[in-house]
């Protein structure tokens, strides 16, 4: 290794050396951190039991906590929250208390009934002393979220409710559609209709006032070729050739 | 010695990965040799056969030892998870269609609706088997023939079957020219099939310009939860129409949506694994396959009946032909329209006519899509 080292790869060695030296004076003369507890709670440490639940089933949520610091913790105060805790987050069930020796884990585990006002896709909030009662020296990585979906149970009022506002919405949304559509295309038909006639008008007029605007009998008999070429273009798009 | 440091895939192959790899290759050949909907079918067929493969951990979170994702579950997760491929292929569907025809006769409107009613048979055919409602509303959007919206459903409501929806829509949409012909003929006489239509007017540019704008307005503010959709679409619709854009226009049309569509499908088709069947059971994978045929086949049947209902108010009639291509898989669905009109009088041609709900089923797929999304989400 040794040879290696010394022989084929001299940049390599020295940049080594040089980065083992750096590391070992940071070390040296920060220290490792002593004192404090760390409380960290993230998304990845949050599972629920079954992601997806009806109204009135148990949701039921494990948390493992873990205390990266290098002080035990104690009579920590762990919660489960509708929103975010430090912005007007409701507790959804009693807050526990927990214990966490230091470079070690603790799993906990909270249960709640899931209610009406929680249907459908909800985001939980996890936190950990939200009233910041133990110094840490990480304040900032105490929250974390889950994802959990509350459902209505398939009974047939609510099947048929289902059904009926489907119809009901689509119906109503596209019927509605069909006539703004309408009215549009005819208001913008009849206004460029009336255009056209307007231009028909003044170019009856005109063709009254001099000679000079007349079509040349050859110009005359290319424009019908040309209007007859674009009508027969127009027929065979119609018939989908 | 050697098997401890280099293991083979070959040891861990079982019956269920091999029917998973038949069944990816039978995609692959139905869009090769049969020709069904190749664009889609192909990246489908390739994704499951390599999601199978053991041991290859591409469609894995977090590869142990490594703690890096699959390229597959990366596909998957930030693709259709996050819904973004799904919501893309609809600014180049918008790009692709032509609302000519439905701007033309806008009561056809009606027609793109009524076959989205197959949908909701299908959601209580769903429910009485025991699906739960994400799952039912699901499956039941099969019926609009509308890959996309139907992905974008499943992977918000019931991510579990989301392979086997798709699977279940790309073939239907292929079978459309199978499925629709015989609905249609059991429910028209000939005397029906035969009714000529009348010319459609020409429809101004300003028509066509304001159209998405108008849609996007009307739709999402009515049905909220569709606005995701019917917003990329009609985008899409106005790179097209404003005419300003053509090299957005042609690049949303060709480019955005091959690339997408073969991600998305090929995303998919990786989401379809061995462990996600063996969880549903053979049985309800089944159940998808025969309720989304039924829902399919329900929306023709109800678009063609609605269209001779109209037929008793109207002194132009319709043919009734074209309410079945009020089922949104666009064009195959007119197309097939237009093939059996012409199998009557072969000088009967319905296509630009079929063009209208058929378009309209695009609008109305992704209504119902909001409305699900709405009520369950």
């Amino acid at each position: 290794m040794t040879h290696f080292l010394s022989s084929h790869r001299p940049g390599f060695t020295i940049a080594l050396i040089f980065t083992i030296t750096l590391a070992s004076m940071f070390i040296f003369l920060n220290g490792p951190a002593e004192g404090l507890p760390d409380l960290q709670l993230s998304a990845s440490q949050i599972s629920l039991e079954d992601g997806s639940v009806y109204i009135d089933e148990m949701v039921v949520i494990n948390v493992t906590l873990i205390n990266i610091g290098s002080d035990d913790l104690y009579n920590v105060s762990v919660g489960v929250y509708d929103d975010d805790p430090l912005d007007g987050g409701k507790l959804l069930c009693p807050e526990k208390r927990v214990d966490v020796g230091h470079y070690n884990f603790t799993m906990v585990n909270f249960t709640f009934k899931a209610k009406d006002e929680h249907r459908k896709v909800r985001t939980l909030w996890i936190a950990a002393d939200v009233e910041n009662e133990v110094n840490e020296l990480n304040e900032n990585n105490n929250i974390g979220t889950v994802p959990l979906r509350v459902m209505l149970k398939e009974t047939i009022g609510f099947v048929l409710t289902v059904v009926g506002r489907g119809i009901l919405l689509t119906f109503s949304s596209l019927s509605i559609l069909a006539l703004v559509v309408y009215a549009v295309g005819y208001v913008i038909n009849r206004f460029f209709a009336e255009k056209e006639k307007e231009g028909d008008e003044n170019e009856d007029e005109d063709e009254g006032s001099g000679p000079e605007l007349q079509m040349s009998p050859v110009d005359d008999n290319k424009e019908r070729e040309e209007i007859a070429a674009a009508s027969a273009a127009v027929t065979a798009y119609r018939r989908g050739v | 010695m050697v098997s401890d440091i280099f293991n083979t895939g070959l040891t861990e192959l079982d019956l269920l990965t091999l029917i998973m790899f038949a069944i990816g290759l039978l995609l692959i050949v139905l869009a090769i040799v049969k020709k069904w909907e190749p664009y889609e079918l192909l990246p489908l067929g390739m994704g499951i056969v390599l999601t199978n493969f053991p041991l290859t951990a591409m469609f894995v979170d977090v590869v142990e030892g490594f703690g890096q994702p699959g390229i597959l579950y990366i596909l998957y997760n930030y693709g259709i998870l996050w819904t973004l491929l799904p919501v893309l292929i609809f600014i180049g569907l918008g790009a692709m269609v032509d609302f000519g025809p439905l701007l033309a006769d806008p009561k056809l409107i009606i027609l793109g609706f009524a076959a989205q009613v197959g949908i909701f048979f299908a959601f209580i055919g769903s429910i009485l088997l025991g699906f739960t409602t994400g799952q039912a509303a699901s499956i039941a959007i099969i019926g609009g023939a509308d890959g996309p919206t139907t992905i974008f459903l499943t992977s918000r409501l019931a991510p579990e079957i989301l392979g086997i929806c798709a699977v279940a829509a790309y073939t239907y949409i292929g079978m459309i020219p199978f499925i629709n012909p015989p609905v249609a003929k059991l429910l028209t006489s000939r005397k029906e099939r035969l009714i000529r239509m009348k010319t459609n007017r020409i429809v101004h540019r300003y028509e066509r310009i304001l159209f998405p704008i108008i849609t996007s307005f009307v739709v999402i503010l009515l049905i909220p939860q569709a606005g995701t959709i019917i917003g990329c679409f009609m985008f899409g619709n106005l790179i097209r129409e404003s005419g300003v854009v053509p090299r957005l226009s042609k690049a949303a049309q060709n480019e955005l949506t091959n690339l997408v569509t073969m991600f998305l499908c090929f995303a998919v088709g990786a989401s379809l694994n061995a462990e996600v069947i063996m969880e549903l059971g053979p049985f309800r994978v089944l159940g998808v396959f025969a309720l989304g045929i039924f829902s399919v086949a329900g929306g023709a049947a109800v678009g063609v009946l609605i269209a001779k209902f109209m037929n008793l108010f109207l002194k132009t009639k319709i043919n009734p032909l074209i309410g079945a291509a009020g089922v949104s898989a666009v064009p195959a669905a007119a197309r097939t329209a237009q093939a059996m009109a012409m199998e009557e009088d072969p000088n009967n041609h319905i296509l630009m006519y079929a063009m209208a709900p058929n378009v309209a089923g695009v609008i109305g797929s992704a209504a119902v899509a909001g409305v699900f999304l709405g009520m369950l989400f």
